[in-house]
Parts: C-alpha cells; sequence; structure tokens
C-alpha cells in the first residue's frame, strides 16, 4: 500500500499550499454565481452545469498533482524509488478523489440551494460523487500521456472531452434520476465500467508512460 | 553487481548514449567525462530513472527500470535534489523512508550530516549547501548496496565538498560517482572515461584514465 504513502504527501503538500483545493472552489462559486444570475430557471440546467463546473476544475486541478512532479523533477525521485509507475497512478488517483469529494462536498449544497433545486438530495449527491469520481479517475489515468508535451495546457480538453463524453451525457442522465428518486443502474453501472476499462488501459500503459 | 550491454539512449533524435558496455561488481567507480558526454544519463539509466533505447543494464541481475527490487537496493543523489520545496526536511526524509519500507531514524540522518537545525525547515527555504546534504541523506535512507553520485559537489562549498566526499569514501557498498573534478574521482579504484557518449576508457589506473580524458579534449 505504498501508494497511500504518495496519496497522503500530496494531500500533505496541498493542505501546505491549498493551491488545487482555492484554484477549484474559486473557479466552481463563481462559474455557479455568474449562471445563477444570468439564466431564470437554473434548477434544469443543475446537474449540466455541475459537470461543466467539475470537468473544467477537474482538468485544472487533478492533472496538477502529476504534472507538479515533472516540473519540480521530484518524478525523478519516485521512478528512482521501489514504486511503480501503476502505484504512482493508483496514489495520485486516492488524492484526486479525496480532492474531487472535499470540492463537491462544498460546492454541492451550494449550487442545490444556490439554483432552487427541488428533489431528492443525498441520492443526487450519492449519485454525483460516483460520477463524479468517475471524472476524476478518468482524468487521472490520461494526464501523465501530456506530461511530456509542451502545449500540455492545451492538449487536456482537446484529448480528454471526446474521452469524458460519454460519461458527462451519463451523468446528467443519472444525477437527474436521481433528483426524481429513481437510481438508474444501467448508467451507472456503463460508468464504472467505462471509468475500469479507461484506468485498466492507464495501469497496462503505465510502464511505458510514466 | 552492474552489467552494461550495448546500451544506447537517445531522445528524440539526439543520441546521448552509444553502444556501451561494462561490467562492475563492487568497489568505487569514477564515471568521468566533459559536459554533454553522457555521464548524467548513464547514471539514471543505472538507477532505473531512465529506460534504455537499446541495449540493456541489469542491476543485481535485473532490469532497474522494471524491476522495484533492484530499485530498493540503488540509492542517488544528483545535482537535482529531488525534493518536494513544501514540505519540511523530515517530512521529506519521511516519505522517501516509507516507501523505501525504512524504519530510519531521521534524527540520526540528520546529525551525521550537519542538518539537526534544519529539520523543520521547509526545503525550499535552505542553502544549496543543505539542499545536497538532505538530499545525500534521502540517496542513502534505504541502506543501499549501490550509490550512485551524481555530480553532486557541483557548485558547493568546500566543507559541504568534504562532507559529500567523506559519506562516499566510507560508504562500504557499490560507489558510482560521476565529476568533473579528477581530485575528487581519486576516491575510486575504478575508472570509466565517456566521450560523446561513447566508452573510451574502463580501467584501473587514474593516470591512463586521465590521459585518455585529456585525449578527448
Amino acid at each position: 500500500m505504498k501508494f497511500l504513502e504518495l496519496a497522503k504527501k500530496d494531500l500533505r503538500l496541498e493542505l501546505k499550499n491549498k493551491s488545487n483545493i482555492s484554484l477549484m472552489l474559486l473557479f466552481s462559486l463563481t462559474a455557479a454565481f455568474l449562471f445563477n444570475a444570468s439564466i431564470t430557471e437554473p434548477g434544469r440546467i443543475f446537474s449540466p452545469l455541475l459537470l461543466i463546473i467539475f470537468f473544467l476544475t477537474g482538468m485544472l486541478g487533478y492533472s496538477a498533482s502529476f504534472l507538479r512532479e515533472y516540473d519540480s523533477g521530484t518524478i525523478e525521485g519516485l521512478k528512482a524509488s521501489p514504486l511503480t509507475p501503476q502505484e504512482i497512478i493508483a496514489g495520485k488517483m486516492v488524492f484526486n478523489l479525496f480532492l474531487m469529494l472535499a470540492v463537491q462536498t462544498f460546492i454541492f449544497p451550494i449550487c442545490y440551494a444556490l439554483f432552487d433545486v427541488e428533489g431528492n438530495f443525498a441520492l443526487a449527491f450519492t449519485a454525483f460523487a460516483i460520477c463524479n469520481g468517475a471524472l476524476s479517475v478518468t482524468i487521472t489515468s490520461l494526464s501523465p500521456l501530456l506530461s511530456h508535451s509542451r502545449a500540455r495546457e492545451m492538449l487536456l480538453p482537446v484529448m480528454l472531452f471526446p474521452v469524458i463524453f460519454p460519461l458527462i451525457n451519463s451523468t446528467v442522465m443519472i444525477v437527474n434520476a436521481a433528483l426524481e428518486g429513481f437510481i438508474d443502474f444501467e448508467r451507472i453501472l456503463f460508468v464504472v465500467a467505462y471509468t475500469g476499462i479507461i484506468s485498466s488501459l492507464s495501469m497496462i500503459t503505465a510502464d511505458r508512460v510514466v | 553487481m552492474i552489467k552494461v550491454r550495448g546500451l544506447s539512449k537517445r531522445f528524440g533524435r539526439r543520441s546521448v548514449l552509444k553502444d556501451i558496455n561494462f561490467e562492475l561488481n563492487s568497489g568505487k567507480v569514477a564515471i568521468l567525462g566533459y559536459n554533454g558526454a553522457g555521464k548524467s544519463t548513464l547514471a539514471k539509466v543505472i538507477a532505473g530513472i531512465l529506460r534504455p533505447t537499446e541495449g540493456e543494464v541489469k542491476v543485481f541481475g535485473k532490469d532497474p527500470s522494471t524491476s522495484p527490487d533492484a530499485r530498493k537496493r540503488i540509492g542517488i543523489a544528483t545535482h537535482n535534489p529531488m525534493l518536494y520545496g513544501e514540505l519540511t526536511v523530515r517530512e521529506n526524509l519521511k516519505f522517501y523512508a516509507k516507501i523505501y519500507g525504512k524504519q530510519r531514524k531521521i534524527e540520526e540522518l540528520a546529525e551525521r550530516f550537519g542538518f539537526s537545525d534544519y529539520l523543520d525547515t521547509k526545503v525550499n527555504e535552505l542553502s544549496r549547501g543543505y539542499l545536497q546534504r538532505v538530499s545525500l541523506a534521502k540517496a542513502i535512507i534505504n541502506d543501499p548496496e549501490l550509490l550512485i553520485l551524481d555530480e553532486i559537489t557541483s557548485g558547493l562549498d568546500l566543507a559541504v565538498k568534504k562532507k559529500v566526499l567523506d559519506v562516499a569514501e566510507s560508504f562500504t557498498g557499490t560507489l558510482l560517482f560521476t565529476t568533473h573534478n579528477l581530485e575528487e574521482a581519486k576516491i575510486c579504484d575504478t575508472f570509466i572515461v565517456l566521450r560523446n557518449g561513447r566508452l573510451v576508457y574502463s580501467g584501473n589506473s587514474f593516470e591512463d584514465a586521465l590521459e585518455v580524458l585529456n585525449e578527448v579534449s
């Protein structure tokens, strides 16, 4: 379970500089307030808007924990250590899941109240957490592919969007169903399977990529 | 202990190491060469940080780039300290000790390397000299059987340089030491000279290595 040490180290770094979490929270809050002020029935766009927020903040935040290792040269310390590339990716996934959950716990209730949404809060929160976790795992899995690219900030959304689109599409349906009190098992299964495939591919290619 | 067969390393079209072959069992080995000779790349390939483009490298009978067991027995310190600037010295060393699965007393290491007063200082607040001391402590935190020191003394003051050389000299395992400074290389008993990515000398005579190095220039 050495990958947990890596996740703990990232968490300790985040608690010290708070760069990712403050960036994600600031962006989320700004987007939520702007949309709320400019749309007459914001409740109807609750789930797609939350997804846009988490997709964009995720691109900024989830990939940063990986790219920071490359920029500071500490990736060499990890590669020289007994950690396998798969453990490095797994450590980053655990940290990003924590980051995602922290931001969602803060933003979801604010948006829920702000947009005057009606429905089952607990079910919608849980459904969104599952999908958001899938989003986090997928972005983390793909981040190392771009770590050596000079134009990675531009490439990240271009490359991620087509891969993530099936997740976004399903998440909107799952959260809408959850708000109405239903659990869309079929789509949840699809999200879990899709994420499993992407993260497995990432683990298989990790030796060549990290 | 270290077997290198037909090793080549390219970065894009740039060839950095070309068909390197040598075998080392134990002792203190200096890798000499001028800037751009490929010393650091060779050190990183042996440490498992970089993969060979062609050929093979075996350390303790295993490919270090794919074998965590081999890497567990190697320690490396380079001019890049590989430390987290926002974390304290203690947090950095604890992190590395844990991923190597070692229960080292950080205080003992700090005392040995003379940075006890800086254990709770953030790494990015340290001077270059102290940074290298911590980097060296990190390199031996796993009690390595093979210690690789890559240009670690460049830009250091005499006191820190002496400390580094003392550690290198007293190290009981195999030492791989890349340096520009020929005086420092005298602590070694085997010499490897690289020129433009090719191995041009491998042997036990410092004078011969020096001669080959000067021919190169």
